[in-house]
């Protein structure tokens, strides 16, 4: 099912209410110029069989060429919310869409949209860096790449020459998260969800995992990434928002960011009361 | 899709240490045990020839009819190399002789010898230990190390149907353990063609390549079985856990449970209640001949002076009275013994029933378990199941049956020859007591100065055991052969079914 086309008469101009994002995505009440969304939720909600309500209502877009980040403590969403994307769990409510496809009834062909790296990646490490990189691609229907085009995608991410053709086993957590950028790379979906992908890495690795983020934004990827990392977020995040107990607590863009302390609203929203009280 | 992921796992499969140490594993254990098995075969062989020669020659040397009592002996079969199943329980020649039917006998202490044992050392033992053990190993950890791995989420975030992945996985599965069954099976080929004792027909290899065929077939329920515990487990360890519980109740409790049961749930006639109704019937036996021998009037005096020939005693010399009693009683009293036979027969039989009944509970108790439905297999393709030790008594019986036939039609049971070597001239007619003590001394010693000769045995019918063919055997294991095939299948669509709800995060 393809995403409803909104109106323009949809908008709305009043203020933000960041503690009120049950019905509304960002461009709903935003001024700044609408680009069709590559990544949407509405209304997105999973309670989980325990009761627990892991996303609260959540509406989110995220565009060609932008990077959104979505910060929050562990157990806020994030996951949940990558989770909903990939299909990998139903949904309660609510409905994602990827490059316009219904996740939920069109789940193969929403695939073919996104690519994805999580945090927890150790790939197969029997296989050498290409031979992994080889099996993901055919899965990702990239059946005409040489083994040229697999060196040359991972040296995009800037894996060393020496590590294309070594085992994975040997492979550090940077030099695993760099190759699982660039499977997700030699892809080439328009939408990439990153679940906490520098998670363990040096400040070194993640300068470098942020330069590719910003490379692919550049390229017109739509960027969904989960991240603990609220300085990174500030960094390379054209939008960010800020979760708590599941619900999309507070989203600001790169411009109004310029002028708050992310790092005092994040801490804040971390420290106040529980939602739910 | 299917082919990516098959590719895949085959390749993953050949890199992996276990792969490689199981395979090694395989092969070492051929080419040590082989040797063993080729060297006892060796053995057999060389023990089976010096009792055929010896048989021939004794039967070359025959001086009476009465004494025509052969011994068959089962070929020792090449091909339980591979699979010695019940060969070794079961004692394997028969001595023909009018009073008894062949019936199978343990050779052992084992009270019913057509229950399997474990410990047998065979290539089948070789084979379904490695093989069980490596296709657990190789699925163990198909689904639930995938998702430690964090490569679940990574590959089903591109267009591929949860069934597709299962699919590739199973027929990847299905190709790498190929490999050591081919291997295995080749080596094994090579060391038999290389051994001058065993020379294989071409049914020999075609059932070779049938036991390769089941091989791989217990090898791919193991690896449906590892699959479908590794989609409803969520740790690789659980599942092997899981597996080391499944692999040792399949290899060993379920084949000793059943035959333990079926024992008790048909329980053998006391031996005492089968001894004393034989010992009734032979009793009854000696009542008729003796009375058959007391009908006849004895002209004169009986005495006799015995001497040995292999197969039992006979009259070098012989009183009239005495040659003609037993050229009239001789038929009668052959009749009696063969009809009796038929008598002792039947208690066996009902004894044999009782096997049969314990074996058939055993083998249907153990259709849960693989290996147990593999063994059987295994059995009937190296022919050393029932079915082939069933067969070398059923010709056994049919040869002695050709034996009396031939006995009858040569009249031979009413015949001088039948008891004694002395022709109708040479026999004393010595009617007193006075007679024989003069006579009978000086004619027995000019009679052992010359050396009689043997009986003409060219004519007599040579027992040659015809094993049982493929197609018999085919026959016979296309339940189980079908029951390893729909455990696949089974444990595929239980696996197919369970990963639709397995949580891929």
């Amino acid at each position: 099912m393809r995403c409803p086309i909104r109106s323009d008469t949809d908008k709305k101009s009043s203020a933000p209410d960041p503690f009120d994002n049950s019905k509304r995505s960002y461009y709903e009440y935003s001024d700044m110029p609408r680009k069709s969304p590559i990544l949407k939720a509405v209304d997105l909600s999973k309670r989980h069989e325990d009761g627990t309500l892991a996303l609260d209502h959540l509406n989110l877009e995220v565009s060609s060429g932008e990077v959104y980040c979505l910060l929050g403590a562990n157990g806020a969403g994030k996951t949940t919310t990558i989770n909903l994307f990939l299909n990998f769990i139903p949904p309660t409510t609510g409905t994602c869409y990827i490059n316009g496809v219904d996740t939920r009834t069109d789940p193969l062909e929403s695939k073919k949209h996104v690519a994805y790296v999580s945090e927890k990646i150790l790939l197969y490490g029997n296989f050498t860096a290409r031979q992994n990189l080889d099996f993901f691609a055919k899965l990702g229907g990239r059946k005409e790449l040489t083994k040229e085009d697999y060196y040359q995608a991972m040296r995009r991410v800037s894996l060393q020459e020496k590590a294309f053709e070594q085992k994975v086993k040997y492979f550090s957590k940077e030099l695993r998260q760099k190759l699982g950028l660039s499977i997700a790379m030699i892809k080439d979906a328009p939408a990439i969800l990153l679940d906490e992908p520098t998670a363990g890495l040096d400040p070194n690795a993640i300068g470098e995992f942020s330069e590719i983020i910003v490379e692919l934004k550049q390229e017109g990827k739509a960027i969904l990434m989960a991240t603990l990392d609220v300085f990174r977020a500030k960094e390379i995040g054209d939008r960010i928002g800020i979760m708590k107990e599941g619900r999309l607590v507070m989203e600001r863009t790169r411009e109004i960011l310029q002028y708050e302390n992310l790092i005092k609203i994040y801490l804040d929203y971390m420290r106040s009361e529980p939602l739910s009280v | 899709m299917i082919w990516t992921i098959l590719k895949k796992e085959f390749r993953y499969n050949l890199s992996t240490l276990r792969f490689r140490a199981g395979i090694v594993l395989l092969l070492l254990l051929i080419v040590s045990f082989a040797p063993i098995l080729l060297n006892s075969h060796k053995k057999q062989l060389s023990d089976y020839n010096h009792l055929v020669s010896q048989n021939l020659l004794d039967l070359q040397n025959l001086m009476t009819w009465q004494n025509l009592t052969p011994s068959i002996y089962n070929p020792p079969e090449p091909l339980a190399l591979f699979s010695r199943g019940i060969e070794e329980n079961i004692s394997s020649s028969f001595r023909i002789v009018l009073d008894e039917i062949p019936v199978l006998r343990s050779s052992g202490t084992s009270e019913n010898p057509l229950l399997g044992v474990f410990s047998v050392l065979d290539m089948a033992l070789v084979f379904k230990l490695i093989l069980s053990v490596l296709a657990l190993l190789l699925a163990y950890d198909s689904l639930s190390g995938e998702k430690e791995r964090g490569t679940l989420g990574l590959i089903f975030s591109n267009q591929l149907q949860r069934h597709k992945l299962i699919l590739g996985k199973f027929f990847g599965g299905v190709v790498t353990l190929f490999l050591p069954v081919f291997f295995g099976f080749l080596l094994t080929a090579f060391m038999i063609e290389r051994s001058p004792f065993i020379d294989f027909d071409a049914e020999g290899w075609l059932r070779i390549f049938f036991m390769g065929l089941a091989s791989w077939l217990l090898a791919l329920v193991f690896f449906s079985i590892g699959l479908f515990m590794s989609s409803i487990t969520k740790r690789a360890s659980d599942t092997l856990i899981t597996l080391s519980l499944v692999w040792s109740i399949s290899l060993i409790v379920i084949p000793n449970l059943s035959s333990y049961l079926a024992v008790r749930i048909h329980p053998f006639q006391p031996r005492s209640g089968m001894t004393q109704q034989k010992q009734e019937i032979l009793y009854e036996r000696g009542q008729k001949i003796n009375s058959i021998i007391h009908a006849q009037s004895i002209r004169g005096l009986v005495i006799q002076h015995d001497e040995f020939e292999p197969w039992g005693s006979y009259y070098r010399v012989a009183t009239r009275a005495l040659i003609r009693l037993r050229q009239e009683t001789d038929p009668l009293i052959a009749k009696v013994r063969i009809e009796y036979a038929d008598r002792l027969r039947e208690i066996d039989g009902r004894h044999y029933a009782i096997l049969m009944r314990q074996k058939n509970t055993a083998d249907f108790l153990s259709i849960l378990s693989p290996v147990a439905v593999y063994e059987k297999v295994m059995n009937s393709f190296s022919r050393t199941d029932a079915t082939s030790q069933k067969e070398f008594e059923r010709q056994a019986g049919v040869y002695r049956e050709q034996i009396i036939d031939y006995l009858k039609g040569n009249e031979a049971f009413s015949s001088l020859r039948y008891s004694t070597t002395l022709e109708e001239s040479q026999v004393p007619e010595l009617d007193t007591k006075e007679e024989v003590d003069k006579k009978f001394a000086p004619i027995r010693d000019r009679l052992l100065e010359t050396q009689p000769a043997p009986l003409e045995v060219s004519e007599i019918p040579r027992f040659h055991y015809d094993p049982v063919r493929m197609n018999i055997s085919l026959k016979s294991v296309r339940s189980q052969l079908g029951l390893l095939l729909f455990m696949v299948l089974l444990f595929l669509i239980g696996t197919l079914a369970t990963f639709k709800k397995f949580d891929v995060r």
